[in-house]
C-alpha cells in the first residue's frame, strides 16, 4: 500500500493519459458519425457504444487476451518491440481510455452534429479545404462541446475499475488509482480514515469535472444560438 | 478582358425534382430568375461545387469544373468562384474582420485581386468591423458576406437572393453596390432574383429558369418580356427605379428638389441632408407621355426625352424613353397608334410629384 499522495498522482496520471489517447479518436469517429454516411456506419456506432453497457470486467477480460503476453497483438509487441503491456501503468491508461471513450465520442458528435453544416459549405467556397474547414469552422465552434466531452471521460477514467484490475491488476504505486485503493483498503480492518480521505478526493474530482463540463456545454449551446443570425 | 464564358449542360437529380442546366453565357451583371423552386438555389451550388451534378459537364473561362465523362470535379475550394448565400452564413465564432479576412490566403498574396481596405470602403463596413455577426442587420451582414467572398479573390462571383425579409430598400443599395464592384473590377456577376423590378434595373442580362430549366437568355426586357403577359405577372406593374441625390428641400412648400445625373426632380418633402443618395420608384402605369411641351399642368415634372425602344408584350404596351436617364412608360395599344410613335419620337414625360416612392 503507498501513501495516498501518490495514489492520487497516479490516479490523475492515468486519466490525463487515458483522455489524452482517446482524444484523437473520438474527434475522428465523432466527426464520422455525425457528418458522414458510409456502409458500416450503424456498426461503428455500435462498437463505439459498446464499452458503454458491457461490464467493464468484460472489457478488461478483452483487452487481457488482446494485449496480454499471449494474445493476439501483445504478443507481436513482445516479439518485436519486447514490450509487454499488460498490469503496466499504460495498460491501466488503455482500459481507461477503452471505458470511457463511448462518452467521449457521444459529446464530441452531438457537438459536431450541433454545427451548421452550411457554415462548412461556405468555408469551402472562400477557398478552405475539408481539413482547413475543419480546424478553422468546425472545431472552433464545436470546442466547448469537445471540452466538455473530455471533461466526462476523465471524470469516467477516475472511476475506473473493472477493466483496470482485469488488464492491469492492483499493484501498488504501478496500477493502483484511487477506487483500486479504496477496494483494497475496505478488505483491512483499520484503514477507514485513509478510505474517508480517498472517497472525498474522488468525489471532489468527480464534482469538479462534471460541473466544469457542464458549464462549457451550457456556454456552447449559447454561442451556438448565434450561429443562425 | 479575357472572354469568360460559362458553358454548362448537366443535370441533377433530386427527390422527384429534375435539374437540367443547358446554357453558354459570358456572364457581366447577370440575373438568374425565375419563380421560386424552379432551381436557381440549386444552379448556382452546382456552380460553387457545393453539389455534384450527375451528369454532362460544366467549363467556366479555360477550366472545366465538372465533367461526368472524363471524371473531373474540381473542389469549391479550388474553383475561385465566390458564393453568396441566401442566409449570410457568417461564422458566428469570429468578428466581421475575421469574416472578412477568412478567405484571404497570406501565402499568396500575389493572387490577392481585391484589397482589404478597398472592399470594406465599397461596402461601408469600416464601422462593423469589430462587431460580433449576431448584431448586425439582415442586410448589414449580407454586405459583409459579399465583402468575404470577394476578398477570396473570386474569377466569377454567385450571388443568391437575400432572405425575402430582407425588404427593398436593402436589396437595392446591395444591388448597387454589385453593380459598382462588377463595373470597377470587371468581375463577373451571377446573381439570383426573382423580383421583375431589380432584375429590369441592374441586370445587363438574365437567365430566365423555370421548372428547372433555363428556358431563355438574353437581355432583361427581352427575355422578360414573356413573363409580363403569362398570367402569373399580368397584373404586375413594372417599377423604374431611378438614383437621385437630394439636392434641396423646401419644408414650408412641402416640396424637395432632387437630381439624377443630368435631371432635376420635384417630389413632396422629405426629410433629409443635401447630397444623399436614395432611390425613387416610378410605377410606369404612371407616367404620361405627351407630343408637345403642356402648359398650365398641375404636375410638377415635365421631362423632354426621346423614345428609344417600343416594347409590346401580349395585351401590354411599354415605351422606353431617354429624358436624361431611361423610363419606361406604359400605354395603351391605341394610345401607340393616335401618337404615331416610332423609336427617336420626341416626347414629353408627366410625373406628379407625388406618383415617385421613396424607396430609401
Amino acid at each position: 500500500m503507498s501513501n495516498i499522495s501518490e495514489i492520487v498522482q497516479l490516479s490523475l496520471q492515468i486519466s490525463t493519459a487515458a483522455t489524452l489517447i482517446d482524444l484523437p479518436f473520438a474527434i475522428l469517429i465523432g466527426w464520422l458519425l455525425a457528418r458522414k454516411s458510409f456502409p458500416g456506419k450503424l456498426l461503428l456506432d455500435t462498437l463505439t457504444n459498446l464499452p458503454l453497457v458491457l461490464p467493464p470486467v468484460v472489457t478488461g477480460y478483452f483487452l487481457l487476451v488482446l494485449f496480454g503476453r499471449r494474445g493476439f497483438l501483445g504478443s507481436l509487441l513482445l516479439q518485436h518491440f519486447g514490450i509487454s503491456l499488460s498490469f503496466t501503468w499504460q495498460a491501466a491508461a488503455i482500459a481507461a481510455a477503452v471505458v470511457s471513450f463511448p462518452l467521449c465520442v457521444r459529446a464530441i458528435r452531438v457537438a459536431i452534429e450541433n454545427v451548421d453544416p452550411r457554415l462548412e459549405e461556405a468555408a469551402r467556397t472562400l477557398g478552405c479545404g475539408r481539413w482547413r474547414t475543419f480546424y478553422r469552422i468546425t472545431l472552433p465552434l464545436s470546442a466547448n462541446g469537445v471540452i466538455a466531452g473530455v471533461l466526462l471521460a476523465f471524470a469516467r477514467c477516475l472511476g475506473e475499475f473493472g477493466a483496470t484490475i482485469m488488464f492491469a491488476g492492483n499493484i501498488p504505486g504501478e496500477t493502483q488509482t484511487m477506487p483500486l485503493a479504496v477496494f483494497s483498503l475496505a478488505n483491512q480492518s483499520g484503514r477507514e480514515s485513509e478510505i474517508a480521505v480517498l472517497l472525498v478526493i474522488a468525489v471532489l474530482f468527480a464534482c469538479g469535472s462534471l460541473i466544469l463540463s457542464e458549464i462549457l456545454l451550457r456556454r456552447w449551446r449559447k454561442t451556438g444560438e448565434f450561429g443562425h443570425a | 478582358m479575357p472572354e469568360k464564358k460559362l458553358q454548362a449542360d448537366f443535370s441533377l437529380r433530386r427527390n422527384a425534382f429534375q435539374l437540367h442546366i443547358s446554357t453558354s453565357v459570358t456572364p457581366e451583371f447577370t440575373a438568374l430568375f425565375g419563380p421560386s423552386g424552379c432551381g436557381k438555389t440549386m444552379t448556382l451550388k452546382c456552380l460553387s461545387g457545393i453539389l455534384k451534378p450527375n451528369s454532362g459537364f460544366i467549363r467556366f473561362a479555360d477550366q472545366i469544373l465538372f465533367s461526368r465523362e472524363t471524371g473531373i470535379f474540381i473542389k469549391p475550394e479550388n474553383r475561385e468562384i465566390g458564393h453568396v448565400f441566401q442566409d449570410s452564413r457568417l461564422f458566428p465564432h469570429l468578428n466581421i474582420e475575421e469574416n472578412l479576412r477568412f478567405g484571404i490566403n497570406s501565402r499568396r498574396p500575389e493572387r490577392q485581386r481585391f484589397d482589404f481596405a478597398q472592399v470594406v470602403q465599397i461596402l461601408g463596413l469600416e464601422r462593423f468591423l469589430k462587431r460580433r455577426p449576431d448584431s448586425l442587420s439582415g442586410g448589414e451582414s449580407q454586405r459583409v458576406a459579399i465583402g468575404r467572398a470577394l476578398l477570396a479573390s473570386p474569377r466569377l462571383l454567385l450571388m443568391d437572393e437575400p432572405l425575402a425579409a430582407l425588404d427593398l430598400p436593402a436589396k437595392i443599395s446591395i444591388l448597387n453596390i454589385l453593380r459598382q464592384i462588377h463595373q470597377e473590377f470587371s468581375l463577373p456577376i451571377i446573381y439570383v432574383s426573382h423580383d421583375i423590378a431589380t432584375v429590369l434595373n441592374f441586370a445587363t442580362d438574365v437567365l430566365l429558369m423555370q421548372a428547372g430549366k433555363i428556358i431563355a437568355a438574353g437581355k432583361p426586357f427581352e427575355v422578360l418580356s414573356g413573363f409580363f403577359s403569362s398570367s402569373l405577372y399580368a397584373g404586375d406593374v413594372l417599377q423604374n427605379i431611378v438614383q437621385v441625390r437630394l439636392v434641396s428641400g423646401d419644408r414650408a412648400a412641402g416640396l424637395c428638389l432632387v437630381a439624377t445625373k443630368n435631371v432635376e426632380l420635384v417630389l413632396p418633402f422629405f426629410e433629409g441632408s443635401p447630397g444623399e443618395i436614395f432611390y425613387l420608384d416610378i410605377p410606369a402605369s404612371e407616367i404620361i407621355l405627351a407630343m408637345q411641351k403642356p402648359q398650365g399642368l398641375s404636375a410638377r415634372n415635365i421631362l423632354p426625352g426621346r423614345v428609344s425602344k417600343i416594347q409590346h408584350i401580349g395585351e401590354r404596351v411599354f415605351i422606353e424613353v431617354n429624358a436624361g436617364f431611361d423610363l419606361r412608360v406604359e400605354v395603351m395599344e391605341k394610345t401607340l397608334e393616335m401618337m404615331n410613335l416610332q423609336p427617336a419620337s420626341r416626347v414629353f414625360l408627366i410625373i406628379k410629384a407625388t406618383a415617385f416612392r421613396k424607396v430609401t
